[in-house]
């Protein structure tokens, strides 16, 4: 399995939040030699390799089974156009060209998994050289994404693998030009186009926290990619103390924030923990403090490059009695 | 009371003390600003809403009450300048303090226009009403979404949404003896909403909140509303843009919840991402257990 397309390898992602390759190390490892044979496997079907980050529990009724039922590699179907497999043995088109024999998805499939890979299958060894970011490009609407494109060792099958989860519910088209051609440089017969659809989402409940009264907050900042920040007040039954909790959320998975553990000791706290525990301390019902506005630093974000991992976090505070309420504010580097 | 939004390149933070509105700006990369503009109009402000576009350009939009009667302001931002504009006052359906106007909901569309609801009521009737604002401009005068069915609650804001073509809105309201989800669309072309869609389970009426909406940025949406019952459920509804067709409505397994998540102004915060990925909060009391949940779609 060879990378093709100047400059596409080198595009795998950090855009998850909980990518732990991106969370121990701001520069990614790109995938195992064993990954990429996963993610490009024939046999493969789309969506069953790696996908433990983004498809979530089967317990959201009414929704869309998740992983979808991606294709298996079947020939081209009537929907797609372009240059198919035809009858010459030899393996060519009719001008010598290289034909499309299958491409998984199959064209008009739904319900695909959001890290599906798009795999390609052609009828003879294409030149690598062809086989750019120019020649394929999966597309959603007008803009192209961005991913890994790869031939196999025999130059005919096509492998590419976006950065970043499909979206819930889009459709993406497959787009690959003439400009592909064989070793000897006969080239596509027609351009060749494809469709299919990612899946609907499902719902997940999970438990953020107990406590005898909590506050819950008035917004649920969320992130370009998704992740939500939920953050809310709890307190004890005579509401003489409170504290907060603070979970970043993103596809099923949650993280709760180090900053809110009122328990850290004073002496080896960090700034932003001393911090909280001088808001969130003893008594906090009781006092009568009139301008309720704190914010602080959290190292507990979204990575961006050159920059420390920080979340911007504002947690206010209302002292009408008798209930306080929590905002939090979340950004996570700007746009996907 | 506070309000949060992000467009990506910015985040806002608006927040009300007992007069006035405190306007801040932070960058994504940076700092929050270190100078408030602080907003005073002698008028009693609450359920500030906020919306930018993508060149983060916006507004807030709330309600202000003086000498017991409430009407909706907004504030534009004009992002290349940063500078807070004139003060835009909608009175269409202004209201005492003891029977006012609904919190309004405040969305913008493609060119900047931000398009505000709210409930309009009065001692006799009850109807949800919009208003479109351009930059630089007055409101234009209110446009009845509907006066034929009976929004419910008032201290929660309708839902409004732009789906990248136009606003969709979502209510509460009786019809007949049930009360139901509704939907509408905004005709931008006549100035007109479509006629009202219902949206409903066999489980049970749509109670306690106003429904809660968001559209991605393939023009899909996702409605959720709570339906009634002991426990309470939440429901939700898709809309696939691609087939102009929405989805069979369905409960959210494992979304119950007692009354207390009704307390405190009935919060029930909402997110809707532009890659469809979503999520809702709410709690629920057992015995003395207060237990905070999170629902996400993903």
């Amino acid at each position: 399995m060879i990378s093709v397309g100047a400059g596409l390898a080198a595009l795998v992602g950090c855009g998850d939040a909980f990518n732990e390759n991106c969370a121990n190390s701001r520069s990614c490892k790109p995938p195992s030699s064993d990954q990429k044979n996963q993610a490009g496997g024939a046999d493969d079907a789309p969506g069953s390799a790696g996908e433990a980050a983004t498809e979530p529990p089967n317990d959201g009724a009414g929704g869309t089974a998740p992983g979808g039922s991606g294709g298996s590699g079947a020939s081209v179907g009537a929907g797609a156009s372009g240059a198919v497999a035809g009858s010459d043995s030899s393996g060519g088109s009719a001008n010598g060209g290289p034909q499309i024999v299958s491409i998984t998805p199959d064209d008009g499939a739904g319900d695909q998994a959001l890290d599906t890979t798009v795999v390609v299958v052609f009828s003879e060894p294409l030149d690598p050289e062809t086989v750019t970011e120019t020649s394929f490009k999966l597309l959603d609407g007008d803009a192209q994404l961005k991913g890994r494109l790869e031939l196999n060792d025999k130059h005919d099958r096509l492998t590419f693998k976006p950065d970043q989860p499909l979206d819930l519910f889009a459709t993406y088209h497959v787009e690959i030009s003439r400009d592909v051609t064989d070793s000897d440089g006969n080239q596509l017969a027609d351009g060749f186009k494809s469709s299919f659809q990612a899946r609907d989402g499902v719902w997940s409940v999970t438990t953020l926290d107990q406590a005898p009264s909590i506050v819950l907050p008035n917004s649920l900042p969320a992130a370009a990619s998704g992740a939500v920040l939920a953050t809310w007040l709890s307190g004890v039954a005579d509401e003489t103390t409170c504290t907060a909790g603070a979970a970043w959320t993103l596809r099923g998975q949650t993280k709760p924030s180090e900053l809110l553990k009122p328990e850290a000791s004073e002496g080896r706290a960090s700034r932003y923990q001393r911090e909280w525990r001088r808001m969130a301390g003893p008594s906090c019902y009781g006092s009568r403090k009139t301008s309720g506005r704190n914010r602080f630093n959290v190292d507990h974000g979204v990575p961006r490059p050159g920059r420390p991992r920080q979340t911007n976090f504002s947690l206010q505070e209302r002292w009408e009695q008798p209930r306080m309420t929590a905002v939090g504010s979340a950004i996570s580097g700007g746009k996907a | 009371m506070g309000a949060a939004a992000h467009d990506g390149g910015r985040i806002s933070d608006f927040r009300r003390q007992s007069i006035g509105l405190y306007l801040n700006l932070g960058a994504v990369d940076g700092e929050w600003s270190s100078d408030y503009g602080n907003f005073v109009d002698g008028t009693i402000s609450a359920r500030v809403q906020t919306a930018f576009d993508a060149d983060g350009n916006g507004f807030a939009a709330w309600t202000a009450t003086l000498s017991g009667l409430s009407d909706v302001r907004a504030l534009p931002y004009d992002a290349t300048s940063g500078v807070w504009g004139a003060l835009a006052t909608c009175d269409e359906a202004p209201g005492s303090s003891a029977n006012h106007a609904g919190p309004p909901n405040i969305a913008l569309g493609k060119k900047g226009e931000a398009m505000t609801l709210w409930v309009a009521n009065d001692d006799t009737s009850r109807s949800l009403k919009s208003s479109l604002l351009a930059h630089g401009d007055e409101w234009e005068e209110a446009v009845t979404v509907t006066a034929d069915l009976y929004p419910e609650p008032l201290f929660d804001p309708p839902a409004l949404a732009f789906e990248g073509e136009t606003f969709v809105s979502a209510w509460t309201a009786k019809s007949d003896k049930h009360y139901v989800a509704f939907t509408a669309r905004y005709d931008s072309e006549h100035g007109e909403w479509s006629e009202p869609e219902e949206h409903a389970v066999p489980q049970g009426d749509s109670a306690a909140f106003m429904p809660r909406l968001g559209a991605d940025s393939h023009h899909n949406l996702m409605l959720v509303w709570a339906v009634a019952g002991q426990p309470l459920r939440l429901a939700y509804q898709r809309y696939r843009a691609e087939t102009s067709e929405w989805t069979k409505a369905a409960i959210i397994a494992g979304a119950t919840f007692s009354d207390a998540t009704l307390e405190t102004d009935g919060k029930l915060p909402f997110s809707f991402s532009a890659n469809g990925l979503g999520g809702l909060m709410f709690r629920t009391t057992s015995g003395s257990t207060t237990t905070v949940k999170l629902a996400q779609f993903f």
